[in-house]
């Protein structure tokens, strides 16, 4: 069966996803929010910008920023992987294990980061995404001159986390998602790392992402 | 030449719990120098050492959960 | 009054509030993040830009969504942003000791609080700065008054193990 985003898009927006009694959202494991872009952008953005004033700075600053978007990938689309809502509504369409990358990257289309496409996938080697729309570069657009540098930093680290669940662990077992099991996934020497080669606030006609491993 | 900050350096970068990479981003970020790629470069000025090991001591006192 | 509505464009994977851009985000996302920028700006700069930052959103996202009736009251309008602050999944408010002159506001549970604790356990210093600028944004606009004449501060977090999270808002 061929993974079908519209339907996937439909079930999880059909979720009703929205805060209980105390106004919180536990859901797979997580504590979850529909939160404003413009919160994010700005704070991620004013620390970027204040970084630049250091040279020297810039990447450290870089690092952390893509490495919340790591965190992101491993607990959010993990915890959806692992969760009965997945087992229901994706699992059924799933054959491959590269299977498994079309139908999280469906998911995400329904999480409000603008549509993600999978340009192409090789096995166990390398992921090409595209996204158009990103929250991210739509917002600098918005609110800042045009980049010399790529600005979306979650999407960025969403990419790498999608290929280390896939093919550095086995997200496919619902392994426990602990801190040995992240260090596994994104510290050794087969993890994915993510390039964002074209960015919207650079100009580009859309943002796109290639995971490769390091080595 | 910058022995002390070397040592808090490594103090990080070698501790048990940690993510190295994540780690020294942020003690660089916290002292406002690359401190983990200038250690070796950089005099052990007095204040810049006080606030790396105040620095180091908030990371390494913190938990890591990714 | 209407009561707010999330949009969805499932072509483009675009979920808005009036014209803003909405995204999902979990605690372990928005709690890491909270502490890069800290690291990058150091304490008290991170917190100015952050309660400023989620005040800015919260304004334009309010003023450009269906407008509220123009017979609300304060208080009508902030009993919506509560509705609006819970089904978003920041937490659940207690206004009843807020007026149009300021006051304070109680978050009996707070996602950033409770997240923080979740992630990290106790934290070293209060923790709900989008909370105190949401609230401080929707004071704004529905006592219509100019954000620059806000000061805000947390009194108590539970992040620090405190009972729940105290919010105060001064209109200058």
């Amino acid at each position: 069966m061929a993974i079908d985003e519209r339907k996937i898009i439909e079930a999880v927006a059909g979720l009703g996803i929205t805060g209980n009694d105390e106004g919180l959202i536990p859901a797979f494991g997580l504590y979850l929010t529909q939160h404003l872009a413009d919160y994010y952008n700005r704070i991620s953005f004013a620390m970027a910008r204040r970084l630049e004033k250091t040279p020297e700075l810039i990447d450290d600053g870089r690092t952390l920023l893509v490495e919340a978007g790591h965190g992101c990938a491993f607990n959010t689309f993990g915890g959806i992987m692992k969760s009965a809502e997945w087992d229901a509504v994706v699992r059924p369409m799933l054959q491959t294990r590269e299977d498994w990358v079309y139908g999280m990257a469906a998911v995400v289309n329904a999480f409000g980061w603008g549509h993600w496409t999978v340009r192409d996938l090789v096995a166990n080697r390398r992921l090409v995404v595209s996204v158009s729309d990103s929250y991210e570069a739509e917002g600098w657009l918005r609110d800042y001159p045009q980049s010399d540098r790529p600005r979306c930093f979650l999407a960025n680290g969403g990419v790498a986390g999608l290929m280390n669940l896939l093919y550095v662990g086995d997200i496919t077992q619902g392994p426990e998602l602990n801190e040995a099991y992240y260090k596994k996934l994104f510290r050794g020497t087969e993890s994915f790392t993510s390039t964002e080669v074209l960015c919207r606030a650079m100009g580009d006609p859309l943002c796109l992402f290639v995971a490769q491993r390091l080595s | 030449m910058g022995q002390r900050l070397a040592a808090i350096v490594e103090q990080v970068r070698s501790r048990t719990d940690g993510l190295p990479s994540v780690d020294l981003a942020r003690l660089n970020l916290k002292v406002g120098k690359a401190l983990s790629r200038l250690a070796a470069v950089l005099e052990d000025d007095p204040v810049l050492i006080a606030i790396a090991e105040e620095a180091a001591r908030e990371i390494i006192s913190e938990g890591d959960e990714p | 009054m209407s009561e707010d509505k999330l949009l969805f464009d499932a072509d483009r994977n675009l979920i808005t509030m009036g014209d803003r851009r909405v995204v999902f985000h979990c605690h372990h996302y928005n709690l890491f993040l909270q502490r890069t920028i800290e690291d990058g700006l150091g304490t008290q700069d991170a917190e100015r830009v952050q309660v400023a930052a989620a005040m800015e959103a919260t304004r334009a996202m309010l003023r450009s969504r269906t407008p509220v009736a123009a017979a609300a009251s304060v208080s009508q309008q902030l009993a919506q942003c509560n509705r609006l602050f819970g089904a978003l999944g920041f937490g659940q408010a207690n206004l009843t000791h807020i007026t149009p002159q300021g006051g304070r506001i109680t978050l009996t549970t707070s996602h950033y609080a409770v997240g923080w604790k979740a992630k990290w356990g106790v934290a070293k210093h209060p923790v709900c700065y989008f909370p105190l600028g949401f609230w401080m944004g929707a004071l704004s606009v529905a006592a219509n008054v100019a954000p620059e004449r806000l000061l805000g501060r947390e009194l108590s977090c539970s992040a620090l193990d405190a009972a729940c999270c105290e919010l105060e808002v001064e209109v200058l």
